[in-house]
């Protein structure tokens, strides 16, 4: 039994139309819009109680009606048919996620089971769940299995990752509205571990269900290599701009190397050698070349000769937007950060807007979309509210913080920033012990070609050990050097550094990593521009338009190939469903051939983890509800299954009797006595 | 005049399109005996003498009279030309009613006698500008035509003033406070409201502009069901402005309701008197050109 039941959809639209009849004739009382009313006392008016019934056998009529459709939703259940003795209903959950196609497990799970449709007695009733990015019905209990093994056969195995226990749930659901006395799930799937260890915390739902599998995996693991992770930032270092693109090689199985190759806009930027050891490892990989064009970057890195037993994930695709001039405005006298923003440095990049401190009204109006400020300034409230304004509208802060008087202190701390127990801390010239290297910020200095940070020199730094933010940044003592703050004030990003750039705190400004720090801070901070979307395979691509941009459909093409067309709504919203595969999308809006967007669609690295569970997952063992329950829960539920039938026909005919009632009195012209016309109500009664 | 007989003028006003049409018709039609503004001035035309006090210009004072008494009058003038006139209106969700017996709305009655006021006004050479609010409009809600003799400009303000809503909360603070703002000299203001309002909403406003040296009119502008509450069938009362709802039963709550009314109006009549600032009530069942013409008759004679 299902939504979709005819009878159903004949008793809705049954019951519809009494309600329709009644709400045409029902006497419409609008309020009277008055504008003196306050000349008027309320004088509510008095209901007299109705005394007499005038029109009996109506009223019988549609008390019979309504007392069918409560009795029905009261869901009665005499004796109903009993359900079919020895009747097996099962539920096959076939697993086709991108893991799957190692060692031709898709192909194999997909021969089984048909071959087992093929055999399968008339006393089971069998329905299928495909395992893919959302699990899905593929073929319902009440389909015949011959419809099940022409849609197995046209099925093929996706690029999607998937949740075992939102497969488990959905045959779970589809099992519980099932007549069968005996309920099995049957398992095909290549039994991955991670999919398996994922959601340890779920309470049982499986109620009277037995899970079975169809076979369990060979082998504990299987040789692969992956690349994952893909990042893209540009670099600014002042006299030129680098590209960076970094991921992460994966490879499971014996020592061997691996031949990197990284491509941009058609040509070769890198191709090198990348050994790894035996076992499980992950090296991160990476090019950085120098990018004469500021438009948009699209590239790949893949592995070359190797051989493991999951292809098509040796490739990852990367892409970047064209540079668009930042605007950045600053309330700080430092000399070192002003000339790493002056025009003749940061033009096309940066916009340097420097505030006067004495005429901050326009920053209500026209917030810069980072905001740098020593925190010397935040002695005035004026700077404060500026700094809430930008934070308020997601541009971000960054806070430097050269002299913190109390004013200021209450403000930081009030935005989240913790202090430590000591003023300043009192090491003099001490280096930066640490950065973290997965930080957008910090991450380019990995590589040497940004300047070298063990060179920066700090001194007389706040004490930022109070918590209330994440560390981007130590001193050797091991105290937060740089911190970014999880303030609440708005979306924007807060960032504040313990110390600031002048002469007397650092010596940052006057090295090499000082330009490219301001501008991976900067870019960090900036609100993200959304114009590059990150996804995974198998996830729609949701577009936002700017206020300013304006069409009415967007259009998304591969390699010059238009894909599909699809329309923007009114909010300036539009969904696009990718195919199925890996790749770089380009959309376009209109006619209009200028690409706007891009997506850049990878597998998930999950996927390429080919570890696998050998035994009897205790996952699901979990999942299923303790024995009593089941028993006392079957027992509940079988009863309310039986009654389901009866329970559509009372309600149709409640329905059937409303209806008739309706007609009656329609034809009947609903006019026997004033009172009567004048409520429209049935229930007619006089003094 | 012909002796055909004349048809009476609501049932005129209500079957007339554009404000133009009507405000020519209760021009042409009642107002064209009207030769010289209604305003107090200082120009070229004599009016009258009075005694001579410190601060006088002494360019006004009579000498052959000084010469003949020994005693100093200065002159007044009437002005004909120079009176700034500016028509404000109050286009508030209160101004949309319109009962069963009314040519049209509050809000049409008003643009109504304010177009034909205008036309008279520009017709005798007076700068005529209008002042109305907005409500809603991002550029800020004061729209403003500054005073013109060209009746063009004035053609423009009253198509302008059509397209505005008739929506909104109380309005005529915030119209009497933009007035004495933009009205830099002294000139004359015509307010075109229900002032239904409570009285601090608008008192405050006229005394201003009164104290600045501005003549004041107000032309009161009601539903004959707001006068009579004439309603029979009990329900929902709703306030359009502020949203305030009542359930009422007519014949229970009519004469309390009239009787407050009649007190409002006559602290009305006391509060306009007192601040010497000309006052009518129009009501949307009557016929405006008589009125309008007694009114302003009644002003030349009272001179």
């Amino acid at each position: 039994m299902n939504f979709a039941v005819p009878w159903m959809l004949a008793g809705l639209a049954g019951l519809g139309v009494p309600l329709w009849l009644h709400l045409q004739r029902r006497k419409k009382t609008q309020p009277r819009v008055f504008a003196a009313l306050r000349f008027v006392d309320e004088s509510p008016v008095v209901r007299h109680a109705p005394r007499r019934l005038r029109d009996p056998l109506l009223w019988v009529l549609r008390s019979l009606g309504f007392a069918a459709v409560v009795f029905a939703f009261a869901r009665p259940n005499p004796d109903a048919p009993k359900a079919p003795a020895g009747l097996v209903s099962r539920v096959y959950v076939v697993d086709s996620t991108f893991s799957t196609r190692a060692g031709g497990g898709w192909i194999r799970d997909r021969d089984w089971l048909i071959r087992e449709l093929e055999g399968l007695g008339e006393n089971v009733q069998a329905g299928v769940v495909e395992l893919r990015g959302r699990p899905r019905v593929l073929v319902g209990l009440g389909e015949s299995p011959q419809t099940a093994i022409e849609r197995l056969q046209s099925l093929e195995p996706s690029h999607e990752r998937g949740s075992y226990l939102a497969a488990f749930r959905q045959a779970s659901s589809v099992l519980e509205r099932s007549l069968g006395s005996r309920r099995e799930i049957v398992f095909l799937g290549d039994g991955q571990l991670n999919q398996w260890e994922e959601n340890p915390n779920v309470p049982g739902f499986l109620r009277g269900v037995e899970v079975r599998f169809a076979h369990l995996p060979e082998q504990a693991q299987r040789e692969n290599w992956s690349v994952g992770g893909l990042e893209f930032r540009r670099v600014f270092l002042g006299d030129s701009v680098q590209v960076q693109c970094a991921g992460i090689l994966r490879h499971s199985g014996p020592a061997g190397r691996a031949e990197l190759v990284v491509e941009s806009g058609g040509r070769e930027v890198l191709r090198r050698m990348v050994p790894v050891q035996s076992g499980q490892s992950e090296v991160p990989v990476g090019a950085l070349w120098r990018q004469e064009s500021d438009g948009w970057v699209e590239g790949r890195i893949r592995l070359e000769g190797i051989k493991d037993a999951l292809g098509g994930d040796e490739a990852g695709y990367f892409a970047g937007e064209p540079v668009e001039e930042g605007r950045v405005a600053v309330l700080t006298g430092n000399t070192f950060l002003r000339g790493a923003l002056k025009p003749e440095v940061a033009r096309g990049y940066w916009r340097l807007d420097e505030w006067d401190p004495a005429d901050l009204g326009r920053v209500e109006k026209d917030p810069g979309e980072v905001l740098v400020v020593e925190a010397h300034y935040l002695q005035s409230l004026a700077v404060q509210k500026a700094v809430e304004k930008h934070l308020e509208v997601g541009s971000g802060v960054w806070i430097l913080m050269d002299r913190v008087g109390p004013v200021a202190r209450e403000a930081l701390t009030r935005w989240g920033v913790g202090f430590g127990p000591l003023d300043r801390v009192s090491e003099s010239g001490v280096g930066i012990g640490r950065v973290a290297l997965g930080h957008q910020v910090f991450a380019p200095f990995a590589s040497p070609d940004f300047g070298d940070l063990s060179r920066v020199r700090v001194a007389g730094f706040m004490d930022l050990s109070g918590g209330g933010g994440t560390g981007l940044a130590w001193s050797e003592g091991g105290y937060p050097l740089v911190v970014e703050v999880g303030q609440k004030k708005g979306a924007g990003r807060l960032v504040v550094s313990a110390f600031g750039m002048d002469r007397r705190q650092t010596n940052w400004g006057v090295l090499p990593s000082f330009v490219p720090m301001v501008d991976l801070m900067l870019q960090y901070l900036r609100p993200p521009s959304q114009r590059v979307s990150w996804l995974d395979c198998g996830v729609p691509w949701r577009i936002q338009l700017q206020p300013w941009e304006k069409a009415g459909s967007a259009v998304v093409c591969r390699d010059g190939r238009e894909l599909c067309r699809v329309p923007v709504d009114e909010r300036g919203q539009a969904e696009v469903r990718l195919p199925d595969a890996p790749g770089i999308y380009k959309l376009s809006f209109g006619d209009s051939e200028k690409t706007e967007r891009v997506a850049v669609v990878n597998l998930r690295a999950e996927e390429s983890d080919l570890r696998y569970e050998r035994a009897e997952p205790a996952a699901v063992g979990r999942w299923r509800v303790p024995e009593p329950d089941r028993v006392e829960s079957s027992k509940q539920a079988q009863p309310a299954r039986k009654g389901s039938l009866w329970w559509w026909w009372l309600l149709l005919a409640g329905a059937m009797v409303l209806v008739a009632e309706s007609i009656w009195t329609v034809a009947a012209g609903w006019n026997r006595g004033s009172r009567a016309k004048k409520t429209g109500n049935p229930f007619v009664f006089g003094k | 005049m012909t002796g055909e007989k004349r048809e009476p003028a609501p049932e005129v006003l209500r079957v007339l399109e554009g404000l133009v049409f009507r405000a020519r018709y209760l021009v042409e039609g009642y107002l064209s005996g009207i030769q010289r503004s209604p305003f107090h001035g200082g120009s070229v035309e004599f009016s009258e003498y009075r005694d001579y006090r410190a601060g006088d210009d002494l360019r006004r004072v009579d000498w052959r009279h000084y010469g003949r008494s020994d005693r100093l009058y200065s002159k007044r003038y009437e002005q004909d030309t120079e009176a700034r006139v500016l028509l404000v209106l109050d286009r508030s969700a209160s101004m949309a009613y319109r009962g069963d017996r009314a040519w049209d709305s509050k809000a049409g009655c008003a643009q109504t006698l304010a177009a034909a006021m205008g036309w008279l006004l520009a017709g005798q050479q007076d700068p005529v500008g209008v002042l109305a609010l907005e409500p809603g409009n991002d550029a800020g809600p004061v729209r403003y035509w500054e005073p013109s003799r060209r009746s063009e400009r004035l053609s423009e303000a009253l198509t302008g003033l059509e397209k505005l809503p008739v929506a909104g909360g109380t309005q005529i603070g915030t119209l009497l406070e933009a007035a004495f703002r933009l009205m830099r000299r002294r000139g004359v203001v015509l307010v075109f409201s229900d002032f239904l309002d409570p009285e601090e909403e608008w008192s405050e406003g006229l005394k201003r502009l009164r104290y600045a040296g501005h003549e004041l009119l107000a032309f009161q502008c009601l539903d004959p069901d707001e006068l009579d509450f004439p309603f029979a069938e009990e329900g929902w009362f709703v306030d359009p402005e502020t949203g305030l709802s009542r359930q009422v039963r007519p014949e229970q709550a009519r004469d309390v309701y009239l009787e407050r009314m009649g007190r409002f109006l006559e602290a009305q009549r006391e509060f306009f008197g007192m601040h010497r600032i000309g006052h009518s009530v129009f009501r949307g069942d009557e016929d405006p050109g008589v009125r309008l013409a007694q009114f302003l008759g009644g002003r030349r004679g009272s001179k």
